[in-house]
C-alpha cells in the first residue's frame, strides 16, 4: 500500500512532468541562463569576448537613456492598446451575450484579426494609414478633417501600433469574456431577474465580479505580451523600402527592438543586449508576480 | 466533428512532414545528375583554376532572382564542377543575419553582397572578408571611386562592386512641355544647372499649374539625392560629422519645401510610387536602375510613349549597388572558385553582358564598358535620348563617393525619417531638424565610443 | 425603447465587424493587383493579377515555405499539446508534496520571455548542431508556459477524479488513464491549445528570422519578405503569399470554432 501511495505522490507525476520542465530547462531557460552569463561580457559576436563584470549593468541604470526610453514606448503603446482592446471585449462580449442571431458568426468574424500574421498586419496598417491614398485619412477627409501622416510622424506612430494591437486582441478579449460569461451559471441570472434586478445592475453586480479571474488572466497575458512587443512595430516600419530602428523618432523603439538592434544591428553589442534582456526579464518578472499575487489573493 | 479536426491536423502534419521529405529528394535528384554531368564536361573547361573538383558556392542576398540566379546558372553552365546555393535575404536582414551567423558560430556563406549604403558597417568586420588582392586583382582597371569604397586603410580590398549606378533626374516631358514650355533635355538642362535653379523652377511650375503639379514627390526621395551626392564623409577619426553633414542636406530640404516645391509622399513606398504615373508630379532623382524598376514599372503608358526625359543632377553622383566580398570561413577550393565567379560576372565580356541583359547592371571594369557596351535597349522610354551617354560617360566620370562610415545605415535612416518629419511639419528649420536628427542618431548608434558632432 | 436597444446592440457589432474584416479584404484585395497598379486604383476593388501573383509566388519558393510552415507548426503543436497536456494531467490527478511549488513553477514558466534568450538559444542548436534545420523552430515552442498553465486549469474543470479513480480500481494503467480517459474528456481543451500554439507558430517571425539562412527551409513569413529584390518590393507578390497562408488557418478554425470557443468556456471557468 505505502508503495503504492509513492506511486501516486512521486514516480508518475515526475513522469508526466518531465517532458514539460526537460523541454523548458533546455530550450527555454538554458537559453536565459545563457543570456545571464554573455551579459558579463563585452562582446561584438566576431571577436574575443572580454569578461567585465557589471559594467553593462552599470551602464543601463547609469547611462543608458535609450533603454529606459524604450520602456516607456512600450509602456505608453501598451497602456493604449490594451486596456481599450479589454475594455472593448468585454463591451461586445456584454453585447453579444444578449444576442441569439449571428452570435457565433460574429464571434468568428471578430477572431479573425487574432489569426493573422503579423508581417501581414504590418503591411497592410501601412496601407490604411498612408497620408495621400490611405482608407482612414479618406474618412478623415471625407468629415472635413486633414489628412495626417500616421506611420510617418513620431507623435502618431505609436498609436498606430496601439490601434494594431486593439484590432488584434479585441475579438480574442471578446472570446475569452464570452466564454466567461457564459460559464456563470444561468439560475444566477434568474435569481437576479426575480429580485427585480435591471440588465445593468446583472452585469455590473453579477457578471463583473465573476469575470474577474478572466480579466486577471489577461492582464498578466497582456502584460508580458506587451513587454515583449516587437513582431508589430518592427514589421510596421521594415516593411517600407527604409525603415528607421524604432520608426519615426524612435517613439516605437520598443524593449525588444532595442535590443535586437544592440544585438544584431550594425556595430552589435550582444553582452550589453543580453544584460538588457535580464533587466527585461526581471521587469516582466516583478510585474507578474504583482498580478499573481492580486490574483491568488483574490482566491482566497 | 472533433475527431475529426484531430485526425486533419495530425493528417496534415504527417503529410507536410512526407511532402518535405519528397521534396528534399527530388532537390537532391537533379544535383547528382548534374555531377555526372560535370564528370564529363570538366575536361572541357580545364583551363580554369576552379574546374578541378565539386565546389558549392552559397551565397546570401537580396538580389536573387533578377541578379545572382541567371548569372549563376550560366556559370554552371560553364563550369558544370561548381554549384551555387542562393538564399533570398531581404536587404534589412543581411547585417543581423551575418550577426547572428557570427555570434552562434553557424556558417556564413560564401559570397556576401554588400550594399554601398552599409559598405562601412562591412568595412568593420572585413576580417571576415578575404582580401581580394590575394587573388591577384588588378584595381587599376574598375572604376575608381568604386574601388576606393571597398579598400579599407590597411589597403586590402575586400569586395567587388557588382556595377556602375550613376544617377541623374528624370522627368515627365508632357507636363514639362505644359509648365515649362520645353520638352528638350537640353533645354531643361540649361534651367537645372544649381541647386537655385531647382527651386526657381519648381516655383515657376507652381505657379503656371496653380499649385496643382509639384516639382518632386517626396522630400526623402531629394534629401536622398542631395545625401549620396554629399562627399562630406560621414564619421572620421572617432567622430561622427553629424552637424556637418546633416546641415548640407537639411538645409537644401527646407530650402525646396518652403518653395512649395516637394510634395509630402514618403519614398519608395507604394503610394509614392504611383505618383510616376501621375500628371501633378514632374522631376524624379534617378538612379540608372530606377529606369525599369520604377520608370518602366510604374509609368507603363508614360514609358511606352517615350515621355519620360533626363538630366544630369548638379553633381554626378552613384546610388545603390552592392560589392561581392568572399568570407574567409569558405575553403580554399569555394574562394577560389567564388572569385573566378565573381570576376567572370564582372570583368568578362561574357559575364558583364549577361548581367546587363538581364539585372540592367553596367559593370565598373573600364576595359569591358568601352564603346557602345553600356548602350541602353530602354532609350525609347526617353524618346529615343541618348541616356546611356548621360548617365556612364558623363555622369560615371564624376562620381564622388564619400567614403564609408561604419554608422552609415544609423545615418540613412535617421535621414530619411527627419526627412519626413520636416515635410510633415513646416515649422521645422534647418536647425530643428539637425538638432532632431543629431539625437535620433544618439538613439540608435549604439556603439558609445562614437562621439556625434 | 426596443428600437434604441436594437441599434445599440447592432450599430456596434456592424462596425467591429467591418473594422475586423477591412484588412482582411484589402489583404485579398491587393493582391489580385500588379504591385506598381495597387495605389493607381482603389485597392478596396479587385484587379485581375491574382493569378499572375501566384504564379510569380510559385516560380520562387512558395510551396516549399509551405509546406516548411505546415510541418514546424504541426509538430511544434502536436509536440506541445501532448507534454503541456501531460503536465496539466500530472498537476490534476496526483497530490504530491511540491504540488503548490510546481504550480507556481509553472506560472513563472509563463511569463519568462523566451525571445530574449535567443542568443543562447542560437549558440546552444548549434552545438547541437542543428542550427541547420527546422528543428529550433520547433523545439522552443514545446514547453508552453501559457499551455501547461491553461491544462492544468482546464483538466481540473474537466476531469473528473471519480472516473480516474473507478479507471484505477478497474486495473487501468497510469498511462492508459491519461489517454482513455483524459483525453476525451478534455478535447475542447486540447483543440483550443492546439489551435493557438499552431497560430503562434505559424506566424512566428523573429525565430525563423534569425535561424535560417538556407532558402529551402524557409517558412512563410520569411519568404514572403524575401519577395524584395534591390529595387523593388513585389506588394503584390507578399499580399498574395499572405493571403494564402491565412487559409489554413481559417480552415482550422472555422472547423475547430466551436470546440475551440467551448474550450475557452472551460478554461475559462478556472482561468
Amino acid at each position: 500500500m505505502k508503495k503504492n501511495i509513492r506511486k501516486y505522490s512521486f514516480t508518475w507525476p515526475i513522469i508526466f512532468l518531465a517532458p514539460f520542465f526537460i523541454c523548458f530547462f533546455l530550450f527555454n531557460l538554458f537559453p536565459i541562463l545563457y543570456a545571464f552569463y554573455m551579459s558579463f561580457l563585452d562582446w561584438a559576436g566576431y571577436n574575443e569576448k572580454v569578461f567585465i563584470g557589471i559594467k553593462n549593468y552599470i551602464e543601463i541604470f547609469t547611462r543608458d537613456k535609450v533603454f529606459w526610453r524604450s520602456v516607456l514606448n512600450t509602456l505608453r503603446i501598451g497602456l493604449v492598446g490594451f486596456p481599450i482592446a479589454l475594455i472593448l471585449g468585454l463591451v461586445f462580449a456584454a453585447i453579444l451575450s444578449n444576442i441569439k442571431k449571428l452570435k457565433s458568426f460574429l464571434q468568428t468574424v471578430f477572431f479573425l484579426p487574432y489569426l493573422t500574421t503579423p508581417v501581414a498586419i504590418g503591411m497592410i496598417f501601412v496601407f490604411i494609414f498612408e497620408q495621400h491614398i490611405g482608407i482612414f485619412n479618406k474618412l478623415i477627409e471625407f468629415f472635413g478633417g486633414k489628412a495626417i501622416n500616421f506611420v510617418g510622424s513620431p507623435f502618431w506612430a505609436p498609436f498606430v501600433i496601439s490601434f494594431m494591437i486593439i484590432w488584434k486582441n479585441t475579438g480574442y478579449f471578446t472570446t475569452m469574456y464570452l466564454a466567461g460569461m457564459t460559464s456563470v451559471s444561468e439560475d444566477i441570472y434568474e435569481a437576479a431577474k426575480i429580485d427585480g434586478a435591471s440588465a445593468l445592475q446583472t452585469f455590473f453586480y453579477i457578471t463583473l465580479p465573476l469575470l474577474k479571474n478572466v480579466t486577471i488572466f489577461l492582464i498578466i497575458t497582456s502584460t508580458i505580451y506587451m513587454f515583449q512587443l516587437f513582431d508589430e512595430a518592427n514589421l510596421l516600419f521594415t516593411n517600407q523600402s527604409m525603415g528607421t530602428v524604432g520608426g519615426p523618432g524612435q517613439t516605437s523603439l520598443t524593449i525588444v527592438w532595442d535590443f535586437y538592434n544592440q544585438a544584431f544591428g550594425a556595430n552589435p553589442r550582444m553582452g550589453y543586449a543580453s544584460a538588457m534582456s535580464i533587466v527585461l526579464f526581471f521587469i516582466i518578472g516583478i510585474v507578474s508576480m504583482i498580478g499573481l499575487k492580486l490574483m491568488n489573493g483574490k482566491e482566497e | 466533428m472533433k475527431r475529426k479536426l484531430l485526425s486533419v491536423l495530425l493528417c496534415t502534419g504527417m503529410l507536410a512532414s512526407m511532402l518535405a521529405g519528397c521534396a528534399a529528394t527530388t532537390a537532391q535528384a537533379p544535383a547528382e545528375a548534374q555531377s555526372t554531368e560535370a564528370e564529363a564536361g570538366a575536361e572541357e573547361a580545364s583551363s580554369d583554376a576552379s574546374a578541378e573538383g565539386e565546389v558549392t558556392i552559397t551565397y546570401w542576398g537580396w538580389d536573387v532572382s533578377n541578379f545572382a540566379q541567371p548569372l549563376m546558372d550560366k556559370y554552371h553552365e560553364l563550369h558544370p564542377n561548381v554549384s551555387f546555393e542562393p538564399t533570398a535575404v531581404e536587404w534589412g536582414d543581411m547585417i543581423p543575419k551575418t550577426q547572428q551567423a557570427l555570434a552562434s558560430g553557424s556558417e556564413l556563406p560564401t559570397i556576401i553582397p554588400m550594399d554601398l549604403g552599409l559598405l562601412g558597417a562591412w568595412k568593420n568586420i572585413d576580417d571576415i572578408f578575404v582580401d581580394l588582392r590575394d587573388y591577384g586583382i588588378d584595381p587599376s582597371k574598375y572604376n575608381q571611386a568604386l574601388m576606393a569604397s571597398t579598400t579599407d586603410d590597411s589597403g586590402k580590398i575586400f569586395g567587388l562592386h557588382e556595377a556602375v549606378n550613376p544617377a541623374a533626374i528624370a522627368y515627365k516631358r508632357d507636363l514639362a512641355k505644359q509648365y515649362l514650355g520645353t520638352d528638350d533635355p537640353e533645354e531643361i538642362q540649361a534651367m537645372l544647372q544649381t541647386y537655385d535653379d531647382y527651386i526657381t523652377v519648381g516655383q515657376k511650375i507652381k505657379e503656371a499649374s496653380d499649385g496643382k503639379a509639384f516639382m518632386f514627390h517626396s522630400g526623402q526621395a531629394i534629401a536622398e539625392w542631395f545625401y549620396f551626392a554629399s562627399t562630406t564623409p560621414n564619421s572620421e577619426n572617432g567622430a561622427i560629422n553629424a552637424t556637418t553633414k546633416y546641415t548640407e542636406i537639411m538645409d537644401l530640404l527646407t530650402k525646396f519645401r518652403d518653395a512649395g516645391i516637394v510634395d509630402s509622399y514618403q519614398n519608395g513606398t507604394p503610394e509614392g510610387n504611383a505618383t510616376y504615373a501621375d500628371d501633378s508630379h514632374i522631376f524624379f532623382p534617378c538612379p540608372d536602375w530606377a529606369v525599369s524598376y520604377y520608370i518602366v514599372a510604374n509609368d507603363p503608358d508614360g514609358a511606352a510613349a517615350g515621355n519620360w526625359g533626363l538630366i544630369m543632377a548638379p553633381k554626378g553622383y552613384q546610388h545603390g549597388g552592392a560589392a561581392m566580398g568572399i568570407t574567409t570561413s569558405a575553403t580554399d577550393e569555394q574562394k577560389q572558385a567564388a572569385y573566378d565567379f565573381i570576376t567572370w560576372a564582372i570583368s568578362s565580356e561574357e559575364g558583364a553582358t549577361l548581367m546587363k541583359d538581364t539585372a540592367g547592371y553596367i559593370t565598373h571594369d573600364t576595359t569591358i564598358n568601352t564603346g557602345d557596351f553600356a548602350k541602353r535597349s530602354d532609350e525609347d522610354v526617353f524618346g529615343g535620348q541618348d541616356i546611356s551617354k548621360v548617365f556612364y560617360s558623363d555622369i560615371a566620370s564624376r562620381i564622388e563617393i564619400a567614403s564609408p562610415s561604419p554608422y552609415d545605415g544609423d545615418i540613412t535612416n535617421v535621414r530619411n525619417d527627419v526627412a519626413q518629419q520636416v515635410m510633415d511639419d513646416p515649422s521645422i528649420d534647418t536647425a530643428a531638424a539637425v538638432q532632431a536628427a543629431k539625437d535620433e542618431l544618439a538613439t540608435i548608434v549604439t556603439d558609445t565610443s562614437v562621439e556625434i558632432k | 425603447m426596443k428600437v434604441i436597444k436594437k441599434i445599440l446592440t447592432w450599430v456596434p457589432l456592424i462596425l467591429l465587424a467591418l473594422v475586423s474584416l477591412i484588412p482582411f479584404w484589402l489583404m485579398f484585395s491587393m493582391s489580385t493587383y500588379k504591385s506598381e497598379m495597387i495605389f493607381q486604383n482603389n485597392p478596396l476593388i479587385p484587379s485581375n493579377f491574382l493569378m499572375e501573383n501566384i504564379k510569380t509566388i510559385m516560380e520562387s519558393n512558395f510551396v516549399h515555405s509551405y509546406l516548411n510552415s505546415l510541418f514546424v507548426s504541426a509538430l511544434a503543436m502536436v509536440l506541445s499539446v501532448i507534454v503541456c497536456s501531460m503536465a496539466g494531467f500530472a498537476m490534476t490527478v496526483y497530490q504530491f508534496k511540491a504540488k503548490k511549488f510546481v504550480n507556481t513553477l509553472i506560472m513563472l514558466t509563463m511569463m519568462v520571455p523566451t525571445q530574449i534568450g535567443i542568443i543562447g538559444y542560437m549558440i546552444e542548436m548549434r552545438n547541437l548542431h542543428l542550427n541547420q534545420t527546422l528543428i529550433p523552430l520547433i523545439l522552443v515552442w514545446i514547453a508552453s508556459g501559457f499551455g501547461a498553465y491553461w491544462m492544468t486549469s482546464f483538466i481540473q474543470s474537466a476531469l473528473p477524479m471519480e472516473l480516474v479513480e473507478s479507471a484505477r480500481v478497474d486495473g487501468a494503467g497510469e498511462i492508459m488513464i491519461y489517454l482513455r480517459i483524459a483525453f476525451p474528456c478534455i478535447r475542447p481543451g486540447l483543440v483550443t491549445l492546439a489551435l493557438l500554439q499552431f497560430l503562434w507558430s505559424w506566424n512566428s517571425y523573429m525565430y525563423p528570422l534569425l535561424f535560417i539562412n538556407k532558402q529551402e527551409n524557409y517558412t512563410i513569413p520569411i519568404f514572403v519578405k524575401s519577395l524584395a529584390s534591390a529595387y523593388r518590393t513585389d506588394y503584390g507578390a507578399q499580399l498574395t503569399g499572405l493571403t494564402l497562408a491565412t487559409i489554413p488557418i481559417l480552415i482550422f478554425f472555422a472547423l475547430g470554432s466551436k470546440t475551440f470557443i467551448r474550450g475557452l468556456t472551460a478554461g475559462a471557468v478556472k482561468g
